[in-house]
C-alpha cells in the first residue's frame, strides 16, 4: 500500500511539474511584440527602437539580444517565438526564404570587415587589388563563414585568383592571393600574413593594441567598399511574421520608423548609453560582444548600421546571395519573391 | 555461458533501440528540424556524407591525428610509468605533474595552444596531453600489480634490468593495457574532434561540424556526430581484436 501511494504521489508531482514547465514555454507579457537579434553589430540596429520604447509608458515591443549561434531557434519551428527578428541575410534566406511565415522588411547592417596590414603593403582599392594581393597571404577571420565567402566573392569579381592554405607557414602560390583561416587572437603583425581581414570591433582593437609596437597595424582597406562602393553589402536583415504584418501593420510601420532613424541615432548617442541599452536587452549569462574596452564611436560607425527597405534592396540582396552560393552552395539559398515585404 | 552472452547482446541492442526511440519522441515533441532533426533526415545526410570525398579526407585527417597522438602518449605514458615503477623518486616527481595534466580544463588548453601553435597542430597536442596521464595511470597500475607478483622472484634471481623490462614487465602489462586502449583511443577521438571544432581545423571532422553548425545544417551536424561515435566504436573493437590476437598465450 505504501509503495502504491509513493508511486501515485510521485506521478502527480511529476505531472504537475511537467505541466508547469510547459506553461512557462511561451509566456508573453501581454500584447508586446517579441523582437530578437544576435549580439554584435546587428544588435546596434535596435538601439534607437529600444530607447524610444523605454521612454513610452506602454511598450509595444520587447527586445532580446541573444547568442548569435541560437538565433535560428527563435524563428523556426511550429510556433516561432520571434514576432520580429534581425539575423544574417544568408540564414534568413535559408530558413525563411519561402516567405510562408516571415517576410524580410529590409537590411539593417551593411558590412563591418576591414583589412589590416603592418608592413609597407598598400591600401587596397578595386583598382590595385589584383596587383597588391597576387603572391600575398591574407589571414581571414571566419574564412569558412560569410566574411570569408564575401572576400572570395569580391576577389572573383575583381579577377583575382586565390588559393586557400592550411596554415600561414605553408608556402603560398606566387600567382594568386593566398587565404589562410585565422582566429582573432592570432591576428598579430608577426602572424605570417601580409594582410588580415577582421570584423569590427576586433579590427579597431588590433590597431589600438599594436599602436606602440615596432610594426603597428593600420587599416588597409574596406571590404564593403570593394564589394559595393559606399553601399556595402547586405549583412543582416530584419524579418517580421506574416501574421504580425497582417494584424498589426501600424506597429510594424512604427518599428520600421525606428530602424530608419538608427543611423542618425548612432551618430549622436554616447558609447556608455549604447552599452547600457545593450546590457538591458541582452539575455542573462551571455558574454557581450561589445564592452567599454572595444566599443568606440569609430567602431559604431564602422559597423555600417543603415536601414534599407526590401522594396529598394531586393536585387542587391539576391545578387549577394547568389555570389555566396557560387562560393559555397551550403551557405545560402535564393528566397522566393514573397519573402520580400514591399510595403 | 553462450546463453548469458546472447542475453547480454539482446540487452545491448535494446539499449540502442531505446536511444533511437528517445530520439524519435524528442524530434516529435520539439517539432523543429533546426533544433533536432528527424532520424530520416540525419540518416539521409549520413548517406550523402559517406559518398562525399571531402568527408573521407576530413575523416582520414582526424583519425590520423588521433592515432598519432595516441601512439605518442602510449610511448610516453608507458615509458614514464616504467621509470616511476622502478624508481620511487620518479614516481614522486611525476605525481603532481600528472595531476595537473588531469585537472587542467581541456578547452582552456586548446585556446592557449591556438595562440602558441595553429589549428592543425593544437587538437593533436591537447589530445596527447589528455591521453598521456590516462595511459600513465593504466600502465603504472598494471606494473605495480606485476611487481607485486614477481618482484621477489626477479630480485632473488638477480634478473638484469633490460630482461626484467622487456621479457617480464612489458609482456605482462600488455593484456591490461590493451584492454584499456580501446576506451583511451575513443576518448582521444572525442577530444581531437572537440579541439578541431574549437580551432575550426581545415579538412577535419571538427571543421565540418563547425561549418554545418554555421550554416544551420542540423542533419549534417547530427550525421557527423553519429559517424564520429561509430568511429569510436570501431576503434574500440579494433583494440579488442588486437588484444585477442596478441595475447593468445593467456588463453
Amino acid at each position: 500500500m505504501k509503495k502504491l501511494l509513493s508511486v501515485l504521489f510521485g506521478t502527480i508531482v511529476f505531472g504537475a511539474l511537467t505541466l508547469g514547465m510547459g506553461a512557462c514555454g511561451n509566456v508573453n507579457g501581454g500584447d508586446e511584440l517579441k523582437v530578437y537579434a544576435p549580439d554584435g553589430a546587428p544588435a546596434l540596429a535596435l538601439l534607437n527602437a529600444i530607447e524610444k520604447e523605454d521612454a513610452k509608458e506602454d511598450e509595444t515591443f520587447d527586445f532580446d539580444i541573444v547568442d548569435a549561434s541560437s538565433i535560428q531557434t527563435y524563428v523556426t519551428g511550429a510556433n516561432p517565438a520571434a514576432d520580429l527578428a534581425v539575423l544574417p541575410v544568408n540564414l534568413a534566406a535559408k530558413l525563411l526564404g519561402t516567405g510562408e511565415t516571415y517576410q524580410m522588411l529590409g537590411t539593417v547592417t551593411n558590412g563591418n570587415l576591414y583589412f589590416l596590414t603592418a608592413g609597407e603593403n598598400p591600401v587596397l582599392t578595386a583598382e590595385n587589388a589584383s596587383a597588391a594581393l597576387t603572391g600575398k597571404k591574407i589571414g581571414v577571420v571566419r574564412l569558412t563563414d560569410v566574411p570569408g565567402l564575401t572576400l572570395q566573392a569580391v576577389l572573383t569579381d575583381l579577377g583575382v585568383d586565390y588559393a586557400i592554405l592550411e596554415s600561414a607557414q605553408e608556402a603560398g602560390a606566387a600567382d594568386r592571393a593566398n587565404l589562410v583561416a585565422f582566429a582573432p587572437e592570432n591576428v598579430t603583425p608577426n602572424g605570417g600574413c601580409d594582410y588580415y581581414l577582421c570584423p569590427e570591433p576586433a579590427a579597431s582593437t588590433k590597431i589600438k593594441g599594436t599602436a606602440s609596437a615596432a610594426t603597428p597595424f593600420r587599416k588597409a582597406g574596406d571590404l564593403q567598399e570593394l564589394y559595393g562602393g559606399s553601399e556595402g553589402y547586405p549583412q543582416a536583415v530584419v524579418v517580421a511574421k506574416n501574421s504580425v504584418i497582417q494584424n498589426r501593420k501600424a506597429d510594424v510601420e512604427t518599428f520600421i520608423g525606428y530602424l530608419q532613424g538608427s543611423a542618425a541615432y548612432l551618430e549622436t548617442v554616447s558609447v556608455a548609453n549604447v552599452l547600457e541599452l545593450l546590457e538591458e536587452a541582452r539575455e542573462s549569462g551571455l558574454a557581450p560582444s561589445f564592452n567599454a574596452n572595444n566599443l568606440t564611436a569609430e567602431v559604431i560607425a564602422n559597423c555600417s548600421v543603415r536601414y534599407t527597405p526590401a522594396a529598394q534592396n531586393k536585387d542587391v540582396v539576391l545578387g549577394f546571395l547568389q555570389k555566396l552560393i557560387a562560393v559555397n552552395s551550403a551557405s545560402a539559398a535564393i528566397p522566393q519573391d514573397r519573402f520580400f515585404y514591399l510595403g | 555461458m553462450k546463453k548469458e552472452r546472447l542475453i547480454n547482446f539482446i540487452f545491448s541492442v535494446s539499449a540502442l533501440l531505446f536511444l533511437w526511440i528517445v530520439w524519435m519522441v524528442a524530434a516529435l515533441a520539439v517539432r523543429n528540424e533546426y533544433i533536432l532533426p528527424s532520424f530520416q533526415d540525419a540518416f539521409s545526410a549520413m548517406g550523402k556524407l559517406l559518398a562525399d570525398g571531402a568527408f573521407w579526407r576530413a575523416f582520414g585527417n582526424t583519425l590520423l591525428r588521433t592515432v598519432l597522438s595516441f601512439l605518442v602518449s602510449l610511448v610516453l605514458g608507458v615509458g614514464l610509468a616504467l621509470m616511476a615503477s622502478l624508481w620511487t623518486w620518479v614516481r614522486a616527481f611525476l605525481s603532481p605533474i600528472i595531476s595537473v595534466l588531469r585537472t587542467v580544463p581541456t578547452m582552456a588548453i586548446i585556446l592557449i595552444l591556438l595562440i602558441w601553435t595553429n589549428p592543425r597542430v593544437a587538437p593533436s597536442v591537447v589530445t596527447l596531453l589528455v591521453l598521456m596521464p590516462a595511459v600513465y595511470a593504466a600502465a603504472l597500475s598494471a606494473l605495480d600489480d606485476v611487481r607485486a607478483g614477481y618482484g621477489e622472484l626477479v630480485r632473488a634471481f638477480r634478473v638484469p634490468a633490460g630482461r626484467k623490462i622487456f621479457k617480464l614487465y612489458l609482456p605482462l602489462v600488455c593484456p591490461n593495457l590493451l584492454g584499456q586502449a580501446g576506451a583511451i583511443l575513443s576518448m582521444g577521438l572525442k577530444i581531437t574532434v572537440s579541439g578541431e571544432v574549437l580551432a575550426n581545423t581545415f579538412r577535419s571532422l571538427g571543421g565540418m561540424m563547425q561549418e554545418a553548425k554555421m550554416f544551420v545544417q542540423m542533419p549534417e551536424l547530427m550525421a557527423l556526430t553519429l559517424l564520429t561515435v561509430a568511429a569510436g566504436f570501431l576503434l574500440e573493437g579494433l583494440c579488442l581484436l588486437a588484444r585477442y590476437l596478441l595475447v593468445r598465450w593467456r588463453r
